[in-house]
């Protein structure tokens, strides 16, 4: 009754009412979603053919032809080593997208198995969980994944360790919660009655039910982790040279902004594309699953 | 002067619902004279809460509000209004949730000096002394001290005066109630009754007061409205209606009195449900759940009949009441 | 929880491969020299009697050494950190300047064109690199006016201004839109409360309504989600310090990071893990000054 209302956080995860799983589904979901979905099935589609649409090879140096201007045979000019910026930038592709998207996909799969185990098992094993989650939550985030690189090592490996290290935590509360909601219900209160294993309980009656919530954050969160990416190598911390990288093209780009502005802005219109088509997604989805 | 203060006509409100829209309130015509109290009965979702908040313009967005709305502001007619019109001069409203009504970050004594403040241009001081002014005269003790605290440090019964005191400061002549004791204890019910009761006489105020609890419209109101899936069923004299209800529903409901579950707001004697307002059914909204139904009771257009000088009925077949005077 | 997570980023760092010693003495030491660098460092002892003197050192405020230049980490930070302090404070007034109105407007215009504008821009913000909106804010605004220097920190007190408002802006434009959307939220549960039923009934409308009813309980939540922003904030530090080659602490992290100088990376993990523990004591207090119903209980 005197609950202060800030203890609900304005953002708190809504509850997805309605399933995908239910017949129609997709068909009630907003607009933007496929809007959204056109833009990332265009970016997945460049990282897959990137060696035939791109004109040149990305680490083929040109020192004769370093920072020239775009014209018909480099679209967007070469950069410091005389390297074809446009093939770098779909080059790139093939680094950023399955990176940010692992990057997000194994903390929701890690943090959604450990949630519902939590949420479903309870007791001791829920609280060893939820400790953990706990403290991992106390650290800044992205700090850490700055000391944990450093200690890995630079690469595309550390950097998705340290994503799945630090990201599941969210996937978890927010699955502990509806497994806890859904636990109770009669149907599953029925399927215990019929002597239903429990790890079956689990996954034919808990996990459709609470597969929605992870699929409403998952979008965004590949943008966080796709944006991470981008900074991390920005700062030389991320994918080492000479692998083409969006971020590190924008680091490689900036000193030439006064004659060469096109090198560093244009991949960062690359990622600004790729996270709105992702937020699309993710946004939409909310919607068509909340009304 | 004028004797009518507020005239409602064929007053719709249609919600949007999910994609489709539902009309809760639907056709409710009422008038209610200087003075009076009005009582308002109907199980939860009958209509009755939107009702008021239509007449105090507080409906929720996206509310579309079709009929004709009047009231008399000053001595003469009443007219059209718009809701800014009679906020805080003319019309106020008392809530059922003295916990989710008053405003939590605010001390109660500010709150009640809002009005004032606004609408008679007092200074700080000026209205801090109104407010404790009023506090003292919907009966809370040591309203010095009470004025500067917050709302959560009161009462139920506390808290629901300062409401009261709210009301009042902009010196209504309407004023509007929503259940108003229903979330309190019994023996602090029979106390806000009271105060409303003495309110009224001292100040000549008219009001309606909306509630599913026949036994507390009795103790106040002269006159009945009963409200039945967004439809106003019967309307009468308190003491007649009592006496010899004219449609099947009053009687249901004046036979469940003694059986009614405040909490759960649902009807003992009653067989079944409200309808869904999806889906009302056609002709008499109430024959599915009716002991006296007959086959033409789902085809009659429905409507409000006079049955006498003061009394109308929406039953097609009031005859299975003639001769049951009580 | 400050121990928990002393000992946290120590452990990290103990698996960092590579020989601190040869680091310190250069590739061209001897076995000897590096053997004399190890006995001085303690790099000998266990690891529990490392950590055990590593914790008193820090209860005395001594971080350690830097690898590189030998200064105490704690002087380094000393000298940067007031950059960051600005940097920060800066970017969150203009975080608030920008989201607060933002968010009102888009409450009270709920899905209205002006609502869907500022739900369109947001989503923009989000997908924006923060280092990207620094290049572009360099590109169409310092670059063409001349106004604000394309990098590094100033002497005098305008000079200093001048220096941080690209950056400050930069990190503005990076939070606000997490603040538009969870301040947007608030105010419109706050205004289907009853109590703003109540206060519209006796007539209070307009300016007065927002704020003295709504804004006044949105308050609340608005903190919190600021506090919980400080996360993204730190970071946004550091990325923001090395596009506009600020000389404060994000910028030192990153250089110490690519140089391998690891007391200096523990030294600033640790300012920064504390930072956050105290932002979000701090808005504990303050969500407890804005709501008369909580008790602070210390």
């Amino acid at each position: 009754m005197t609950t202060p209302a800030f203890e609900a956080v304005p953002e708190a995860p809504q509850i997805a009412e309605a399933s995908l799983a239910e017949p129609g589904a997709w068909k009630r979901m907003p607009k933007k979603v496929w809007v959204g979905c056109g833009i990332v099935l265009l970016y997945l589609l460049v990282a897959l053919l990137a060696p035939v649409i791109a004109p040149y090879d990305p680490l083929a140096i040109e020192p004769a032809n370093r920072l020239a201007s775009p014209d018909m045979a480099h679209l967007l000019g070469t950069d410091e080593l005389g390297r074809d910026i446009f093939s770098r930038l779909l080059y790139a592709a093939r680094v950023d997208i399955p990176i940010g998207f692992l990057g997000a996909l194994l903390p929701a799969i890690l943090g959604t198995m450990l949630g519902a185990i939590a949420g479903y098992f309870g007791r001791w094993v829920d609280t060893a969980i939820m400790r953990t989650a706990d403290v991992v939550q106390a650290f800044p985030a992205y700090i850490l994944v700055i000391v944990l690189v450093f200690a890995l090592g630079q690469g595309a490996g550390s950097i998705i360790l340290a994503f799945t290290v630090l990201a599941w935590v969210i996937y978890a509360r927010i699955i502990r919660g509806e497994v806890l909601r859904v636990r109770d219900r009669d149907y599953v209160q029925a399927a215990r009655v019929a002597g239903l294993r429990k790890m079956r309980i689990l996954r034919v009656h808990v996990f459709p039910n609470v597969i929605n919530q992870t699929l409403v954050y998952l979008p965004n969160d590949i943008v966080f982790a796709t944006l991470a990416l981008a900074a991390f190598s920005f700062l030389g911390l991320g994918i080492p040279p000479p692998t083409p990288e969006w971020g590190a093209m924008i680091a490689e780009g900036q000193p030439f902004l006064r004659t060469n502005w096109w090198f560093a802005t244009v991949p960062g219109l690359v990622i600004v594309g790729l996270g709105l088509g992702l937020s699309l997604i993710g946004e939409g989805l909310e919607e068509g699953l909340r009304a | 002067m004028n004797e009518h203060l507020l005239e409602v006509a064929d007053l719709k409100i249609t919600l949007p619902a999910g994609g489709a829209t539902i009309t809760p309130v639907d056709g409710v015509s009422l008038s209610l004279g200087r003075g009076e109290a009005l009582g308002i009965a109907g199980e939860s979702g009958s209509g009755k809460t939107l009702t008021l908040k239509s007449i105090i313009g507080l409906l929720p967005p996206g509310a579309f509000v079709e009929g004709d709305l009047r009231f008399a502001l000053g001595d003469q007619a009443p007219i059209p209004y718009a809701a800014t019109d009679v906020h805080g001069r003319g019309i106020s409203i008392i809530f059922q949730e003295p916990m989710t009504a008053l405003n939590p970050t605010m001390r109660v004594g500010d709150l009640i000096a809002e009005g004032p403040r606004i609408h008679e241009g007092l200074g700080k001081g000026a209205a801090r002394e109104r407010a404790v002014e009023l506090m003292r005269r919907v009966g809370i003790p040591a309203p010095e001290r009470r004025a500067r605290m917050w709302p959560h440090q009161l009462s139920g019964g506390l808290r629901q005066r300062v409401m009261i005191a709210t009301a009042l400061s902009t010196r209504p002549k309407l004023l509007l109630c929503d259940e108003p004791t229903t979330a309190l204890d019994v023996s602090i019910q029979d106390q806000i009754l009271g105060l409303l009761q003495e309110i009224r006489t001292t100040l000549g105020m008219s009001i309606i007061f909306v509630s599913h609890d026949l036994a507390v419209l009795g103790e106040l109101c002269e006159r009945l409205a009963i409200m039945y899936a967004g439809q106003v069923v019967e309307t009468g004299p308190t003491e007649a209606v009592f006496s010899s209800p004219n449609h099947p529903y009053t009687e249901a409901l004046m036979t469940s009195v003694p059986s009614f579950d405040a909490t759960s707001d649902k009807l003992a004697g009653i067989e079944g449900h409200p309808p869904d307002p999806r889906s009302f059914p056609p002709g008499c909204r109430f024959a599915p759940r009716c002991r006296y139904a007959q086959d033409d009771c789902a085809e009659a257009q429905f409507r409000l009949v006079p049955t006498s000088a003061e009394r109308s009925t929406g039953c097609i077949h009031t005859e299975v009441f003639a001769g049951r005077e009580r | 929880m400050l121990f928990g997570i002393v000992l946290v980023v120590f452990l990290v760092l103990q698996i960092t491969p590579g020989d601190p010693a040869r680091q310190i003495a250069g590739l061209r030491a001897s076995e000897a020299d590096l053997e004399e660098v190890r006995q001085e460092l303690g790099l000998n002892d266990p690891v529990i009697a490392q950590y055990g003197r590593y914790v008193g050192n820090l209860l005395q405020g001594d971080l350690g050494y830097s690898y590189k230049s030998r200064k105490p980490v704690a002087d380094i930070i000393g000298d940067r950190i007031s950059v960051t302090v600005w940097l920060l404070t800066t970017g969150v007034l203009m975080t608030l300047l920008i989201s607060v109105p933002l968010g009102v407007v888009a409450a009270l215009r709920k899905d209205r064109v002006a609502d869907h504008a500022i739900r369109g821009f947001g989503l923009l913000g989000l997908s924006m690199p923060a280092f990207w909106t620094g290049v572009i804010l360099l590109l169409l605004v310092a670059l063409p006016t001349g106004w604000f220097p394309a990098g590094g920190f100033g002497d005098t007190f305008g000079e200093k201004l001048r220096a941080i408002f690209l950056p400050a802006l930069t990190l503005a434009i990076g939070s606000s839109p997490f603040i538009i959307r969870g301040l947007r939220a608030a105010m419109i549960s706050v205004m289907e409360s009853d109590y703003i039923s109540t206060a519209r009934s006796v007539g209070v409308a307009g300016g007065r309504l927002v704020r003295r009813f709504v804004l006044r309980n949105a308050a609340g939540p608005g903190v919190t989600l600021l506090a919980i922003e400080i996360g993204y904030l730190l970071f946004g530090a550091v990325v923001i310090e090395t596009t506009f080659a600020l000389p404060g602490v994000g910028q030192g992290l990153v250089i110490a990071a690519q140089g391998r100088d690891l007391p200096s990376v523990q030294g600033y993990t640790l300012l920064f893990a504390l930072v956050v523990v105290a932002v979000y004591l701090l808005s504990d207090v303050v969500t407890a000054m804005l709501d008369p119903r909580v008790e602070i209980d210390t």
